[in-house]
């Protein structure tokens, strides 16, 4: 068929290459700073005060070299990388070993992939409303005082956010649980009172990455919005006579959404750290809190494994997107 | 000059810019402080706002004020590197591919597609976390500047790509000018204000994750910058000991940073699109 | 004396723009005094930036700012009412809308939404005006009045990206006759057309003309459009009509210096001479010379064009014209 040729085949090419290029970087970052890893680890397990025998520290440095994949030269490295990536394997994680880096990813994949497909959603959505009607009737007053709100908020990182909420509703105000995802001891069964409990303590984290991402949304669709609506199709529209409601669904924000779904797609990137970010600040038991400690850690092979299913993550949902994008353009449809 | 005067009349570039200034001056300041920021214990520990402490100080016995200082002059000074590195590659990347066209268009924004879709703060972890404590501000600057290209080079390229298309151009290139000269002094005047607008943009997400990477301890904590103080005051139970101004200062001068630089580079972009000029325009009739 | 269906009184339109502090106004429109009846193919010629189209837009109530209405009326004929078109509120206005008077817009390569198929779009219009029916009976209407202009029934379904330039046009001359509206206007329907469109789609408004015994108010620079259907001409200048005659009677006797100029400008077969275009360009409409407008391009000036502005008269056979040249009998 021809539009699989002309449209997802390059972008499953794109795909793979872009994922190809990512582990690759990814793979050579570290073997590329003048800092060793390895040593690294040592030093700090003797800055701590623990006396190492000579031999015993080799021995050590041989073994952590074989655990972080170090081991040979940098192709057999890089083959050997490939292999086991391919087979799930990224090593026993430092900060909780010997538990597989990847098992601890599988823990903690659910908790973020949850918390960022509903709030990306969510905000997208309302965002892209809000924005759509603020564009078409940009001169009331609502559109303005949110113009005001969120040329306050838009600026701000969503780590000061986060940490703001953080004060205000759980400090301050102690409406809602300082961290965690879970209460201690909960077992994961679908009733109703578990479910709250979910929604309680991921409603803060969530409600941070809601706030930035409604007003992104809102700003951009409201751009986009003004210069849809002076498109020559809305303008004949109107002058057909063609009642205002219709107009504004039909004509403006069926269309003003186009390029609201490619930027999803490329914005995907920033709204993934964002998310991870936000997770750290409430100890949200998501990927973002394992890298936290990862980092705090030093623990090098959670480290990697993160970052690798980062760029997995991420340009697979660009992938999806770009694939139902078709869906909505005509112009991409048919010829 | 003009153009300043224009712009001064939209309330949001005034805020921004008068806010910019009173950093700037701040910034400034810091090359008379009368401590070294370097030192601790220069002064009595935890005190709150008084004179001659305005900011009070915080539990490594340093003045607030002077920090804050310090710190704005270090972040904006190492935004602006980021930016400016980011800025040339940009304007390189997106002029090669929006003039060129054809294939070497398709690599190169191949190339800045993957950079923009791959989530840099995670690979920008990783390297802070190899080279941990170890990564001097310039080199924070540059690392942020080789990262953060990608989207500003798209915008540069289509504007390019507009350029092109122009009767000019094509005038220039049928009276022989080169390549090089077409580009650059045809070109620059139209790209300049563009890459004025998003330099700032620039400069407010290289301070945002130098802010980040702060918090999570990987730059060089015993520099002061407005994230270093902040992660200072967090590692010291700031808050929940009460001392707030510790906290509230780089919260504040932060926020107020990045408002500032927002709505700057808002009114420039908004300043410079032909559109909304005559939006503007017949709105006032 | 045929029936009136619009007729405009004085008519002033003018643009006000506020620049950084300073006003300016552009008088696109001023003081145009048309009458048009039914039954007839009404055209206005001019050079561009002359104010046709924003006649056109005054005619047709679609005024945004900065373009407002200064003075005059726009009066619509309908059942035998007469009604003062901006006296009325917006949802009046609406309601005459493609029922009574229907635009055909210049360029049409954009005006229909990319995301709807051509009946979408059909049907989004019907439904506007014309209450109580089904999704089916609307796509039938749309259906059979496509098949009446003998526009291929495939297009219904298509996008208007897969449609070329000149089939598009035709659509959405269909879709501003698809309710039969007593008034017509086309702007520019034949700009950016190549010449074999372009008689296609004169001949197709020739047709709708003649099926449905309708007006139709054709605005474009082009004579020899104007000489093939118009029935009536209008010669519009720096906002101002400055000539107005049958057809014929404008070819073979123009009066105003431009005129002569405009009709001198189309080739004719055999013709060997050289062809002559006014000199100069047309002044700018937010700057204009005092007096009559045209005179520092006419080479037969004298005094009193740059002093007084010249009104229309008649001079029978219902020829109008705006010329001291002509009233003074100098011509």
């Amino acid at each position: 068929m021809n539009f699989t040729r002309r449209y997802l085949l390059p972008r499953l090419v794109t795909y793979f290459l872009v994922v190809f290029v990512g582990i690759t970087m990814i793979f050579f970052i570290p073997r590329f700073l003048p800092v060793d890893p390895v040593q690294q680890l040592i030093n700090r397990l003797s800055a701590q005060g623990t006396y190492m025998d000579p031999r015993v520290v080799n021995e050590m440095i041989e073994v952590l070299r074989e655990l972080y994949g170090l081991k040979g030269t940098l192709w057999q490295q890089y083959w050997g990388f490939w292999r086991r990536l391919l087979r799930g394997d990224f090593g026993p994680s430092y900060f909780q070993f010997p538990t597989p880096a990847f098992t601890l990813i599988r823990q903690s994949l659910p908790w973020t992939a949850g918390l960022l497909l509903t709030t990306t959603l969510l905000s997208w959505i309302i965002g892209n409303i809000l924005g759509g009607l603020a564009g078409y009737f940009s001169n009331r007053r609502w559109v303005k005082i949110l113009d005001g709100v969120a040329m306050a908020i838009r600026p701000i990182p969503y780590y000061i956010l986060a940490l703001a909420l953080l004060i205000l509703l759980a400090y301050v105000f102690p409406l809602f649980p300082i961290g965690g995802g879970f209460v201690i001891g909960m077992r994961f069964t679908f009733n109703l009172r578990n479910v709250l409990i979910l929604i309680r303590y991921a409603f803060l984290p969530a409600l941070s990455l809601v706030i930035v991402g409604i007003f992104i949304w809102f700003q951009a669709m409201k751009l986009v919005v003004q210069s849809v609506k002076n498109e020559d199709y809305v303008k004949y529209a109107k002058m057909g006579g063609i009642e205002e409601k219709r107009i504004v669904g039909r004509y403006v924000i069926k269309n003003a959404m186009l390029p609201q779904i490619t930027g999803l797609a490329l914005s995907l990137g920033q709204i993934f750290s964002g998310a991870l970010i936000t997770e750290m600040v409430f100890s949200y038991p998501g990927l973002g809190t394992l890298l936290y400690n990862a980092i705090f850690t030093g623990d090098f092979n959670l480290l990697m494994a993160i970052s690798t299913f980062s760029i997995l993550l991420i340009t697979s949902s660009i992938l999806v997107i770009d694939l139902l994008y078709p869906l909505f353009d005509p112009r991409v449809r048919y010829r | 000059m003009q153009v300043l005067k224009d712009l001064l009349r939209d309330a949001r570039f005034r805020f921004g810019f008068i806010v910019l200034v009173i950093l700037i001056t701040l910034a400034v300041m810091s090359f008379f402080s009368p401590y070294n920021p370097f030192r601790w214990n220069v002064v009595p520990r935890d005190l709150p706002p008084h004179w001659p402490h305005i900011l009070g100080t915080n539990s490594l016995g340093q003045d607030i004020f002077w920090q804050l200082t310090f710190a704005v002059r270090n972040s904006l000074v190492m935004s602006l590197i980021a930016a400016l590195i980011s800025r040339v590659i940009a304007v390189n990347v997106g002029m090669v591919a929006g003039y060129r066209g054809g294939r070497t268009d398709r690599f190169l924004m191949f190339l800045s597609d993957s950079f923009l879709v791959m989530p840099l703060f995670i690979i920008i972890v990783l390297i802070g976390t190899i080279a941990k404590g170890r990564m001097s501000l310039p080199t924070l600057g540059l690392l942020l500047g080789v990262f953060g290209w990608a989207w500003d080079a798209r915008v540069i390229r289509s504007q390019v790509l507009s350029l092109r298309e122009r009767d000019f151009t094509y005038t220039a290139i049928l009276s022989g000018a080169k390549t090089i000269s077409i580009v650059f002094k045809e070109y620059m005047p139209f790209l300049i204000p563009l890459i004025f607008a998003t330099l700032i943009g620039n400069m407010s997400w290289a301070i945002g994750m130098e802010v980040t990477l702060a918090i999570l301890g990987l730059t060089n904590l015993n520099v002061p910058t407005l994230g270093t103080t902040l992660q200072w005051a967090i590692n010291y139970q700031a808050l929940l000991l009460g001392y707030w101004w510790w906290v509230l200062t780089p919260v504040v001068t932060s926020v107020f940073l990045f408002i500032a630089l927002y709505l700057i580079s808002v009114s420039i972009s908004e300043y410079l699109d032909p559109r909304m000029r005559i939006q503007r325009i017949g709105q006032q009739g | 004396m045929n029936v009136e269906v619009v007729k405009t009184e004085s008519l002033k339109s003018y643009y006000i723009l506020d620049i950084y502090g300073k006003k300016r106004v552009i008088k696109a429109v001023d003081e145009v005094d048309l009458t048009f009846e039914e039954n007839q193919i009404y055209g206005i010629a001019g050079e561009s930036g002359c104010g046709k189209s924003t006649l056109l837009k005054a005619l047709f109530a679609a005024i945004e700012p900065p373009q407002r209405i200064v003075g005059g009326k726009v009066l619509y004929y309908v059942d035998g009412k007469s009604y003062d078109v901006y006296s009325l509120s917006e949802e009046e206005r609406r309601k005459f809308r493609w029922n009574f008077i229907s635009y055909v817009p210049q360029g049409s390569m954009s005006v229909l939404n990319p995301v709807l198929k051509i009946k979408d779009s059909f049907k989004d219009f019907i439904e506007s005006h014309v209450k109580g029916k089904t999704k089916q009976e609307l796509y039938e209407i749309a259906k059979q009045h496509i098949e009446k202009l003998g526009l291929p029934l495939k297009i219904l379904n298509a996008y208007p990206h897969q449609l070329s330039g000149g089939m598009r046009q035709r659509v959405t001359i269909a879709l501003a006759t698809v309710l039969s509206p007593k008034v017509i206007i086309a702007d520019e329907p034949t700009t950016a057309l190549d010449v074999v469109t372009q008689r296609g789609v004169i001949q197709l408004l020739k047709e709708i003309q003649q099926i449905s015994k309708n007006t139709i108010i054709l605005v474009t620079h082009d004579m020899g459009v104007h000489a093939n259907i118009s029935d009536k001409i209008a010669i519009m200048y720096a906002g101002k009509i400055i000539e107005e005659a049958k057809t014929e009677e404008l070819f073979d006797n123009p009066m105003h210096p431009y005129t002569k100029y405009l009709i001198h400008s189309l080739p004719k077969f055999g013709d060997k001479e050289r062809r002559e275009s006014a000199p100069g360009s047309p002044p700018s409409l937010a700057d204009l010379p005092p007096g009559c407008a045209f005179h520092p391009r006419c080479p037969y000036a004298f005094d009193r064009c740059k002093k007084e502005v010249p009104v229309l008269k008649d001079y029978g056979r219902a020829h109008r014209v705006a010329c001291w040249l002509v009233e003074e009998g100098r011509g």
